[in-house]
């Protein structure tokens, strides 16, 4: 009995505190150049954390962003706030998948069993976010391609799973 | 004549129906605290908003909980009495586009001429960052050099996860109703409405200050069933089983019924707002007028057909004076009760002296003889004994000023009050401000501003208008065509695209006219800043740090109700001891005219039942208004069982006529104990008390 919890306890973990590696290319209409930054990137009921390879690690937990470079505090506006926290509950909400919560905010058009375009609804967000594709495969997210009002691109490709 | 009773009932119904639709009770208790100033002053904070907010808040800062919240409110947005629903704190698309139209103008502007070496490190810090930074931070092509700067305060510091938040409660949704806590029966719509929204989503909590209307007003008609129960039980006791003549009972229901329609018909004709506390309150004062007709019973009805019973005259007399005296108090629910009661006591006392002796009565047939006790004290005891009392309550004086006491104790949504207004930051205190026009108005707002720094009001988002001048110029007068070209240059030689910088600084070309008309003010509504004029008066809110320090300004009023109802309470204490004193200057006067060599045993029957109440009560609770205001009612219903004996020539007969009088004041008055508000459970107290006195004194005083 004792065996059986336990194993469904390392179920549990595994299903909702999933850790992915990840790589986030960004395109820069200014430039007209591409950058890539690699990191790791982990789920949990009440938020996420995205930890850089070059240091820089964003925490939000329970409606509370924190970010970190190289061990010291990043401070932000609100407004500088509101805006990052809008992109990672985007983020969080790709992840989790719930279809009534996504259609709360978003209007999905599925272009084939894999791909989804997703415009928001939110006259806030889409003052920001023209458009998102998303790529899943046996359910989970493979790719987000943010698509910004100000053309640049922002993509996230998962790498692979930390188990 | 036999139906002579009936027919006046009937009438004053028939009056009643035909008048019904200017009939129209008030059920907000606190009002009849507020002076009349301070009931304009609600009344514009009213039509601002005030007291018009409803917070729902869910449990958690999770996904779901925030999704939760956004489906609320998309639920609420479509119920036609709620104004606005915010969820957070960004703006709107039309307040986004009067930012971008006044931005210029608004934001702080770095006046100071740039060399072409700091544009150039600016536009290479923006390249490295485009690269670099692994926090993605959008080019700004209209103003990279970040020469402007929008400061616009929020006036919301509960904020989590860009959502408004209550504290660590959970994610929260600030409504804006059109429903005020008076409008009883828009509230039970929008209440119903909220109520069946929420039991779809467990862990929820609302509050807004109109539950307290629905809530309160459900629990009170409750309440005053019971009492109208209890009440019944104890007259039947009275009339069935102790006096036996039910048809009495039946007649004096009747007449009392009379006194109080037709009381009510007046009242509520007179005033504009006549509260359903007064007719309550007054109903039971109705009631002590039994005693007239008691007297009247146990006397004999034929006397009455010869001439006017003297001792009952000057009971009515006394009392009603006591009630004119105090219908002048200028406190809402002082002059409404004792103009209902003057009223109604006299419409009773008409009947029962005029009508009662023609509907056929039996005389009253004694089957017991009365046996007095052995034991007597001397009036002159009772008198050094009520001065002990009065002593030894005026060194334990303890007074409850809160108001907010005296209503009915809503636990369960004071708990739900308390926990949004402990999790609630409320740093800022909402004041009114005026002014003759909109432009003075905003001149104001900006004078306190310039006071009090962080202060949140229209003045923080429109500018004045020699400011607005000013601002011009400085921007007419800096080269930024110039600007636009070097950044072009520079951005170009670094490795931006080409021409991506060739609107900047281009938003200056045009500037917004200084003129605040053209401005539209209902977009700020989303910030609960709106303007209503009243009279020849602008009104807006502002939101204050330093409430003493605002209002030191003429032009800014106060809406803190604590501090009203203070100011009310002392007005009240000042007029109730003048008018009090003023009524028992009357009532000595009237007492030693008519009753001369008995006056200190006449005037027993006031002293001793105050005092023993007074004493009790400041052994058990807390002295409250109502309390003192009872006590004020006992002077003047008190005289009349002083009177009653002292004139007496039957003195058995007066005797039983005071003692069911009493039991049937405490079946009128006295039940008000058994009440869950408090209001008329300190009114049941004090008149309890005062019954019980009032019956040692008949018993043994001398």
């Amino acid at each position: 009995m004792k065996k059986i919890l336990i194993l469904l306890l390392t179920l549990i973990t595994a299903i909702f505190a999933s850790k992915y590696n990840f790589t986030e290319t960004r395109y820069s209409n200014a430039l007209d150049k591409n950058s890539t930054l690699h990191g790791k990137i982990s789920f949990n009921d009440f938020g996420l954390k995205i930890s850089y390879d070059n240091g820089k690690n964003i925490i939000y937990d329970n409606g509370e962003l924190t970010i970190s470079e190289k061990g010291e505090p990043v401070i932000l506006n609100a407004r500088q706030k509101a805006g990052i926290i809008g992109y990672l509950d985007t983020i969080m909400l790709l992840h989790i998948g719930d279809k009534l919560l996504l259609d709360e905010s978003f209007e999905i058009e599925k272009k084939s069993p894999k791909i989804s375009h997703i415009v928001p609804k939110d006259s806030s967000m889409k003052n920001f976010i023209e458009s998102i594709e998303l790529e899943k495969r046996d359910k989970k997210i493979k790719e987000i391609e943010i698509k910004l009002k100000n053309k640049d691109i922002i993509t996230i490709r998962i790498d692979n799973e930390i188990r | 004549m036999k139906y002579a009773n009936q027919l006046i009932l009937l009438t004053l119904l028939l009056i009643a129906f035909i008048l019904r639709d200017s009939i129209h009770f008030s059920t907000n208790l606190l009002s009849l605290f507020a002076s009349k100033e301070s009931i304009k002053t609600m009344n514009i904070a009213g039509q601002l908003g005030y007291s018009k907010e409803m917070l729902i808040a869910v449990k958690g800062f999770d996904l779901r909980s925030k999704y939760k919240i956004i489906k609320i409110a998309k639920e609420l947005r479509q119920n036609p009495y709620i104004e606005r629903v915010d969820t957070n704190t960004l703006p709107s698309e039309k307040l986004q586009s009067y930012y971008k139209k006044y931005f210029p103008i608004l934001a702080d502007f770095n006046n100071s001429t740039l060399s072409e070496s700091i544009i150039k490190k600016r536009l290479e810090t923006i390249y490295k960052n485009q690269l670099e930074n692994s926090l993605y931070t959008p080019v700004d092509k209209y103003d990279p050099l970040e020469l402007f700067k929008l400061n616009i305060k929020d006036n919301e510091d509960n904020i989590k996860g860009g959502m408004l938040s209550l504290g660590n409660y959970g994610y929260m949704i600030r409504a804006t109703t059109k429903v005020s806590p008076s409008q009883l029966q828009e509230a039970k719509k929008l209440y119903e409405t909220v109520t069946k929204i929420l039991e779809k989503y467990p862990d929820t909590v609302a509050f807004a200050p109109f539950f307290y209307t629905v809530e309160n007003s459900t629990a009170i008609e409750k309440d005053v069933k019971k009492i109208l129960l209890i009440s019944t039980i104890v007259l039947i006791i009275v009339y069935y089983l102790l006096i036996k003549n039910i048809r009495l009972l039946f007649h004096a229901l009747i007449t009392l019924s009379s006194s109080t329609i037709f009381a009510t018909i007046v009242c509520t004709q007179i005033f504009e707002s006549f509260s359903l506390l007064s007719i309550a309150f007054g109903t039971s004062i109705t009631a002590i007028s039994i005693d007239y007709l008691l007297h009247y019973y146990f006397h004999g009805f034929d006397r009455l057909k010869k001439s006017i019973d003297k001792s009952v005259l000057l009971g009515f007399l006394t009392t009603s004076t006591a009630f004119f005296v105090f219908s002048f108090i200028p406190i809402p629910i002082i002059s409404q009760i004792s103009t209902f009661a003057l009223i109604s006591l006299s419409f009773s006392y008409t009947v029962f002296t005029f009508v009662f002796p023609h509907l056929g009565f039996k005389s009253y047939q004694s089957s017991d003889t009365y046996r007095p006790l052995k034991l007597k004290i001397p009036a002159s005891v009772f008198l050094v004994i009520s001065i002990a009392l009065f002593i030894y309550a005026f060194i334990n004086f303890r007074f409850d000023g809160n108001l907010r006491h005296l209503d009915y104790q809503n636990q369960k949504l004071t708990s739900i009050e308390n926990l949004f207004k402990s999790n609630l930051s409320n740093r800022l205190k909402p004041v009114i401000v005026q002014g003759k026009s909109i432009e003075e108005l905003l001149e104001n707002l900006h004078k306190l501003h310039k006071q009090i720094p962080d202060t949140f009001s229209l003045a923080s988002f429109v500018i004045n208008k020699n400011s607005c001048k000013e601002k011009k110029e400085i921007l007419k007068n800096y080269d930024f065509k110039q600007l636009n070209l070097l950044i072009n240059k520079k951005a170009e030689e670094i490795g931006f695209k080409a021409d991506y910088f060739k609107d900047a600084y281009k938003f200056t070309a045009n500037l917004p006219s200084c003129d605040v008309k053209q401005i539209d003010f209902d977009i700020f509504k989303e910030y609960h800043l709106s303007i209503v004029k009243n009279g020849d008066y602008y009104y807006t809110f502002a939101m204050v740090s330093d409430l003493d320090k605002a209002i030191s300004n003429q032009f800014v009023k106060s809406i803190d109700t604590k501090a009203f109802f203070n100011k009310t309470l002392n007005t009240m204490y000042k007029e109730m001891i003048f008018y009090s004193l003023l009524a028992i200057f009357i009532i000595i006067v009237l007492i030693a005219l008519s009753v001369r060599k008995r006056f200190v045993y006449a005037i027993n029957y006031i002293l001793f039942p105050l005092s023993l109440t007074l004493a009790l009560l400041v052994t058990t609770t807390e002295i409250n208004i109502l309390h003192l205001f009872s006590m004020v009612i006992l002077i003047a219903i008190g005289i009349d069982y002083g009177i009653y004996m002292s004139h007496t020539q039957k003195p058995s007969q007066t005797i039983k006529a005071v003692k069911y009088s009493l039991l049937s004041t405490f079946a009128g008055f006295g039940v008000l104990i058994f009440s869950s508000i408090n209001a008329l459970h300190s009114i049941g107290t004090v008149i309890t008390t005062a019954m019980f006195a009032i019956f040692i004194l008949i018993e043994v005083m001398q």
